[in-house]
């Protein structure tokens, strides 16, 4: 609600509307805006279908009004003309200033954009320094690694090598095959095997037990024979 | 035997000043939608000069655009004096207020029935001056006081018109005498009694 109240013109209300606006029963603070109803408030419903009269003023009447009004816009509009042009007058400057001052603009703004330029360069020139250092550094090191890992692979390809041709001399050729025929037929292999409750091994189709056991026992004679002399 | 029924108009809602049809209402029942024909808008016939229009194209334009309007561009002649350019009539196309004047009238319509020695739409002369308002004296007065400087404060505020097709009115020239009396009351009768 309005906390701003004017008396006279809540008694006026009150004359006029009635005892609802009265400031001496019941509300105190009225809208004085929209004493009677909300501007928002839809019409009454009595007064839905009204057509209020057209309102007819006498002629000299209208005549004086349009003429008060007319006269009024008139002043209106030459005071607002005055006061344009003294305003406009206040700020005109002349073109070569204005000239002037745009350049004088212009030449800072360029002298502020070197500089800004330069440091921004000097930044630069500091941090390309340090990536190329960081990348030269990076690059040694992948050289350094490239070059263990390369000898490593020759030492091993080396080894490989070595191994194979150790192994090339037992190699079955066309010279030695009938040899190795007969090696293998004198050899027989034979890669089954036993094994009984205690672990023991038995190798061969046709291998004894017995002849682990005797073995075990000449191992457990050396060993003890060996204890004693040690 | 024909019964012609013929119901009673009852009007409904406020009134208006307007007095005619619409533009459309007019022009759409015409050969050639009217071009070449004259229409008045009623609502300038309160002058005493002839104002009237004579059409010179007509355009339909679509629903959404107004179901009530057209677009028609007439040689306008307010107040006896004839528009340099056709205007174009759109967004007023919709009042009720335009009058189609038969071809056998119009010559007399365009000399005007009324008699022009109530004209005073030509010799609407201003004086050059108006007496500067209270409050800017004083604000002007009290500006010179502060900044110190002793001079005469301007009492008189120029005057300046900004004519047009329908503001004939001027700005007195230093040898002429202004007709229209800026503060003449229209109507004594109002301010009688007042001291």
């Amino acid at each position: 609600m309005f906390s701003r109240i004017n008396p006279g013109l809540l008694i006026n209300l009150q004359s006029t509307f009635g005892r609802d606006c009265n400031p001496f029963l019941g509300t105190f603070l009225q809208s004085v805006r929209w004493a009677r109803k909300p501007i928002w408030a839809p019409v009454a419903k009595s007064k839905l279908f009204r057509i209020p009269e057209r309102k007819k003023l006498p002629e000299d009447e209208a005549l004086e009004l349009r003429r008060l009004y007319n006269e009024y816009r008139t002043h209106c509009k030459a005071v607002r003309q005055l006061i344009c042009k003294e305003y406009a007058a206040s700020v005109e400057e002349s073109p070569s200033v204005i000239n002037s001052r745009i350049d004088d603009d212009l030449s800072q703004a360029i002298k502020l954009n070197e500089e800004w330029n330069k440091e921004v360069a000097a930044i630069r020139e500091e941090r390309l320094t340090l990536e190329a250092e960081i990348e030269r550094e990076k690059n040694l090191q992948y050289m350094i690694r490239a070059e263990q890992e390369n000898e490593e692979q020759i030492k091993l390809l080396d080894e490989i090598v070595k191994a194979e041709k150790e192994k090339s001399t037992t190699f079955i050729t066309p010279d030695n095959l009938d040899e190795a025929i007969e090696f293998a037929l004198a050899n027989p292999v034979d890669y089954n095997f036993a094994i009984d409750l205690k672990g023991n091994i038995v190798y061969g189709r046709k291998g004894k037990f017995e002849e682990v056991l005797m073995k075990q026992v000449e191992e457990l004679n050396e060993k003890q024979v060996a204890a004693s002399s040690s | 035997m024909n019964f012609v029924i013929t119901m009673p108009i009852k009007y409904i809602g406020r009134t208006t000043t307007f007095r005619g049809k619409s533009l459309w209402e007019i022009v759409g029942n015409l050969k050639d939608f009217g071009v070449g024909r004259m229409v008045v808008r009623s609502n300038l016939e309160r002058y005493p000069e002839p104002s009237y229009m004579r059409v010179v194209k007509v355009e339909a334009v679509a629903k959404n655009e107004g179901i009530r309007r057209v677009q028609v561009w007439v040689e306008k002649v307010f107040r006896g004096r004839k528009y340099p350019n056709p205007i174009k009539i759109f967004l007023a196309s919709y009042k009720k207020d335009y009058r189609l004047i038969p071809k056998d009238e119009e010559e007399v319509y365009a000399k005007g029935t009324k008699p022009a020695e109530s004209s005073s739409y030509e010799d609407r002369i201003l004086p050059p001056t108006l007496p500067m308002p209270p409050l800017i004296v004083e604000l002007n007065k009290a500006i010179l006081l502060r900044k110190g400087i002793v001079k005469e404060v301007e009492t008189t505020l120029p005057l300046e018109i900004q004519q047009g097709q329908a503001n004939r009115a001027r700005v007195a020239d230093s040898a002429e005498k202004a007709t229209v009396k800026i503060g003449q009351v229209a109507c004594e009768r109002l301010y009688e009694g007042i001291k």
